[in-house]
């Protein structure tokens, strides 16, 4: 808890390279907290991402900074990309190769996240996100935050700092792209 | 390929506020003018959003989280705020929002272990109630387990008066139960708001909840939480049905509740679990005699200022006499009523149906006295005075427990956990293969002597020393009591006594005390720096091959010397992973494959390659020689065109003489294992459950024969299989760690099966291990070349040799590789060649060994009794 509280002090007070340190650190957390999960869980169990990343919040996060607006989209922003990359690269790896020898699931990369698209669709989807954060960085990160963090809309609006009206246009929009650009491909 | 446009995104913002389609279309055409490229992009906008449909609406997952927003959603409650975070908002404008599909309407309550919703359920268009785990509740493994417990008990009994379970959402966060929704008001809200009630609804809702009981209990369940709360009265018509069974479980469920910890409603508690004691059907009993004295009083049996004090009267006191409280009350159903309440269970009425049925012939007096004879008074056992000394005995020692207990309120005094004072329990071992197990701690040579606080009462202790195991009898742990046990070893006995008491004995298994029947290690041979996924002895038994595999292998296939254990050459690197490699009956060959999608073919004396055939499969998991040589079977995985997330399993087979492949087939799930039967005209193949388990094939034609079946999932997936050398049966080791034997020509049921391990696992540690899945997974198997026993092994990291008549344990060795990915025995039956090195078992995979193949002579008595000496091939490739 330390660490990461320390990291959300120095954003707060006008570090912005700290935010590159969050990620690894989210990252981490989000595994060994799933790999925590599944050892208490019955057998078959998925692991809702988007609960994951609230658990981590939580777990991580005091209780002084879960206050700040601020602490919240940085820390959310974060774990919204951890879990997109964890998903992806799962896909990917589901992609290019099956492991010989053993059908079960090990990491948090790997099986256990359930997800409600398939990998194809997954992938799309993250090459049109990456397109899109190109082109507006906002966007990507409302729909980062909704769809990898699970955000609600208007929690959303509010950690990104942006009215629900704004936030109602950027998602629309962000929306109705992504969508065009998968369904093109 | 679309590309960004920023007036067209603007311009669609815009476009969608606009309701009406006419003036959405004119504001485009005039904002685009003649930019025809720019109106494509917003059209191509426009198009989307109303195609998109849910796209991106719901998270990845398609649940919304349950923690976050600090201004959630609340609900006023007697008992506190109750947080509605875990809806989704949406459904229609009536409901609060949804939990699966179901649409919200209102919160009725608060269960023991959480809130109860009402809702619709729109695909059945019918009312639901909905119960959600309390979210403090919801981190709490053991509380979700508890929960879940309740669908699940309840769902077993089927009955007019037990509430009907419609279905169980535990993936959900947090998990909820779906139940009948009963329009009505709880037993303890009409006596809240009654009083006492009428004399004929008592004995009518008391008969019913007897009645339900019955049922429950004739299913095995004691509810362990009757009262009035829990019974749900039906409005319009005089039906009530029991619901909570929160705490309800199996009477033989050694689960859940240690001893020492009280689960219950303090006022409606039995003594016999007021005092943490054991319980079975007849503690409902004593509630439904609670219950119908808050029924027949208006007030309950037993009352006080805290939890503690209403223990104390639970266990200790007498209610106050029924007809004080309402004087039309009769003298027979006050003696209905305490006869329930006694506090030994064996001086109540003993069954619910009794109870049910002694209500209903009062019932039948009352309304037709004329044509139902009045039923024979029940006799009270105890005498107050009588008891009164009992009391004192008894509360002193409560006293004590509860001066000294730690309580933990759950839920506002639904739930309490008492802690009683601990004895301590020292246990001495002398040898350091056993170990010890009491109240859920393991002891062994090194952790022996150090004081095991264990709750008081009775306790038995599991001794377990390789394959033999065994539990003692029962001893008694008093409060502050220090009792040490010595677990010993003598004469071939393994022994347990408690001041020189014998508690527990059990005889070695002969076998493992003669050296002769042992498995001794001849030697290891070091070079993979992975695990060993698959090893192979040459016929004449002189030279092994080893492949290095998923996961973390170093994807070699090794040629070694026996007789020294040392590398030959490395054949061949097959990327990341290696997983299979076999002689070839000749033993000049050697095949190998891994993660590319090839069957290498090697020249075992010059290492160079023979061949390599390119299979249609993603990777190559197993491989097989006919008995010829002529041909070899590959077995992989093929991903299927029309659903790229299913895989299928795919067999190929190679003829070596034209180079080229015979035929494929393709089963649904993925294929693992496969060999050729001895004759060489029949193949069998087996892999991940989807229909059949095994799929005996045509040599010739790869056309299915036969299909071998398990009922479903039963075995997990199988992992290899061997066929005895007289081609009549199948060996096969699966993923759930059964060793099953199946006969080929007969049922497609395995005729012999066995779990290797479980046998040793307690219940709870079982639990434990079902969630890390596989520990007791077995992973390899093979024949000795007399087809009369078998060796296997798996994560377990022990090589086990097995009778084939029955498969017991003949004996077993632990395998200083850890995990024994697969065992190959000898073609004279005197050495075994393993291998492995790394647990899978766990979430992560964890290397539990070293990657050495270990070299093995294997008991006399196996390869002495072979029929007829196996006579080993002139090594002619040497």
């Amino acid at each position: 808890m330390g660490e990461l509280t320390q990291i959300l002090s120095q954003i707060e007070n006008g570090d912005p390279s700290s935010a590159e340190l969050l990620l690894p650190l989210i990252y981490e957390e989000l595994r060994r907290l799933a790999a925590q999960r599944l050892t208490l869980e019955p057998a078959g169990q998925t692991l809702q991402a988007t609960a994951l990343v609230h658990e981590a919040y939580v777990r991580l996060v005091d209780s002084e900074h879960q206050q700040k607006w601020d602490s919240r989209g940085h820390f959310f922003a974060a774990a919204a990309e951890a879990i997109r990359r964890i998903l992806i690269e799962r896909a990917r790896r589901k992609q290019s190769y099956k492991h010989g020898g053993d059908r079960r699931p090990i990491e948090l990369d790997e099986v256990e996240l359930a997800v409600a698209l398939h990998d194809p669709q997954l992938l799309a989807m993250n090459e049109a996100l990456d397109e899109l954060e190109q082109h507006d960085p906002q966007a990507a990160q409302l729909v980062k935050l909704r769809f990898f963090a699970g955000f609600q809309h208007q929690e959303a609006a509010e950690v990104m700092g942006i009215t629900r009206r704004a936030a109602d246009r950027l998602w629309a929009t962000a929306r109705a792209w992504l969508y065009a650009q998968i369904s093109d491909e | 390929m679309g590309h960004w446009n920023s007036a067209a995104n603007e311009l669609f913002v815009q476009a969608i506020e606009i309701e009406s389609r006419d003036h959405r279309r004119s504001f485009i055409e005039a904002a685009c003018g003649n930019d025809a490229g720019l109106r494509t992009d917003v059209e191509r906008l426009l198009k989307a959003h109303n195609d998109a449909g849910s796209f991106l609406e719901h998270p990845v997952d398609g649940i919304a989280p349950t923690i976050v927003t600090g201004q959630s959603e609340t609900v006023d409650d007697s008992e506190g705020k109750i947080s509605l975070d875990f809806l989704i908002p949406g459904g229609n404008s009536k409901c609060l929002g949804t939990l699966g599909f179901y649409e919200v309407i209102e919160v009725v309550g608060r269960g023991g272990m959480g809130v109860v919703l009402r809702a619709h359920d729109p695909k059945l268009n019918r009312m639901v109630a909905i119960k959600v785990i309390a979210p403090e509740l919801a981190a709490n493994a053991m509380a979700v387990k508890r929960f879940l417990r309740e669908a699940v008990a309840a769902a077993a009994v089927s009955h007019d008066h037990v509430v009907t379970i419609h279905a169980i959402d535990e993936g959900n966060r947090p998990p909820f139960i779906v139940m009948e929704y009963v329009a009505g008001e709880s037993l303890q809200q009409r006596i809240d708001r009654e009083g006492a009630l009428g004399l004929q609804e008592i004995l009518r809702i008391g008969m019913q909840i007897a009645a339900g009981l019955a049922a429950a209990h004739q299913r095995g369940l004691v509810h362990r939480d009757i009262k009035p709360a829990n019974i749900l009265v039906e409005s319009g018509i005089e039906r009530v049905k029991i619901t909570d069974f929160g705490l309800a479980r199996a009477v033989d469920d050694l689960g859940i509740t240690q001893a020492g910890q009280i689960a219950g409603t303090p006022q409606y508690m039995s003594p016999e679990q007021a005092q943490g004691q054991a319980v079975d059907s007849r503690t409902d009993l004593f509630s439904l005699g609670s219950a119908m004295y808050a029924m027949c009083g208006g007030r309950p049996a037993f009352c006080a200022d805290n939890s503690v004090a209403v223990l104390r009267c639970v266990c200790d006191e007498a209610p106050r006499p029924l007809h004080e409280l309402n004087s039309e009350i009769p003298e027979w159903l006050e003696s209905v009523v305490f006869k329930l309440l006694e506090k030994d269970p064996a001086n109540r009425i003993q069954t619910a149906d009794e109870v049910s049925e002694l209500l209903r012939q009062h019932l039948a007096h009352l309304q037709q006295p004329t044509t139902s004879p009045q039923p024979k008074p029940v006799v009270r056992q105890s005498q107050p005075m009588a008891r009164k000394e009992l009391v004192q005995r008894r509360w002193s020692l409560f006293t004590a427990a509860a001066a000294l207990s730690t309580f933990v309120m759950l839920a506002a005094g639904v739930m309490f956990l008492i802690r009683l004072p601990n004895g301590t329990v020292r246990i001495d071992i002398d040898d350091p293969q056993t170990t010890v197990e009491i109240a859920g701690t393991t002891i062994a040579v090194q952790n022996q002597g150090e004081p095991i606080s264990i709750t008081p009462g009775e306790h038995k202790l599991s001794v377990r020393r390789g394959e033999l195991s065994f539990e003692t009898e029962k001893f008694e742990v008093g409060r502050d009591e220090r009792i040490t046990i010595r677990v010993q070893l003598v004469d071939n006995k393994l022994a347990a006594m408690l001041d020189g008491k014998l508690l527990g004995e059990q005889s070695l298994l002969p076998l493992e005390t003669h050296a002769e029947n042992r498995i001794t290690l001849v030697r290891s041979f070091e070079g993979h720096s992975g695990p060993v996924k698959q090893v192979a002895f040459s016929p004449d038994g002189k030279l092994a091959l080893s492949a290095s595999g998923w996961p973390n292998g170093d994807g070699t296939i090794i040629l070694w010397d026996v007789a020294t254990g040392t590398e030959i050459r490395t054949l061949g690197f097959l990327g990341k992973s290696a997983f299979a490699v076999h002689f070839s009956p000749d033993g000049k060959l050697a095949a190998g494959s891994g993660i590319d999608p090839v069957v290498h073919i090697w020249d075992v004396t010059t290492g160079k390659e023979f061949a390599s055939y390119k299979t249609n499969t993603e990777l190559v998991e197993d491989l097989a020689f006919s008995p010829d040589g002529r041909y070899v079977l590959s077995i992989g995985h093929k991903r299927q065109a029309v659903s790229p997330n299913l895989e299928q399993g795919m067999a190929e087979l190679w003829d070596l003489e034209i180079g080229k492949s015979l035929w494929s087939m393709t089963t649904n799930g993925y294929l693992k294992t496969g060999e050729f039967l001895e004759d060489g005209n029949q193949i069998v193949v087996a892999g991940f459950q989807t229909g059949a388990a095994m799929h005996l094939l045509d040599r010739a034609t790869g056309r299915e024969l036969k299909q071998f079946k398990a009922r479903d999932g039963e075995l997990g997936d199988i992992e290899e299989l061997a066929v005895s050398p007289d081609g009549q049966l199948i060996a096969t080791a699966s993923k759930l760690g059964h060793v099953c034997i199946w006969q080929i020509d007969k049922s497609n049921q395995p005729v012999l099966r066995r779990k290797l391990t479980d046998v040793d696992l307690k219940v709870e540690a079982h639990a434990a291990l079902k969630s890390n899945q596989t520990r007791d997974s077995l992973l390899t198997v093979a024949f000795s070349p007399d087809g009369r026993w078998l060796l296997t092994g798996g994560y377990a990291a022990r090589l086990y040799i097995l009778d084939t008549t029955d498969l017991q344990t003949v004996t077993s060795i632990e395998h200083p590789a850890g995990t024994v990915w697969n065992v190959a025995c000898s073609a004279d039956g005197r050495m075994a060649l393993t291998a492995g090195g790394t647990d899978y078992a766990e979430i992560m995979p964890k290397r539990n060994g070293d990657y050495a193949l270990r070299l093995w002579r294997l008991p006399q008595t196996i390869w002495s009794q072979a029929v007829g000496p196996v006579s080993a091939r002139p090594p002619d490739q040497r």
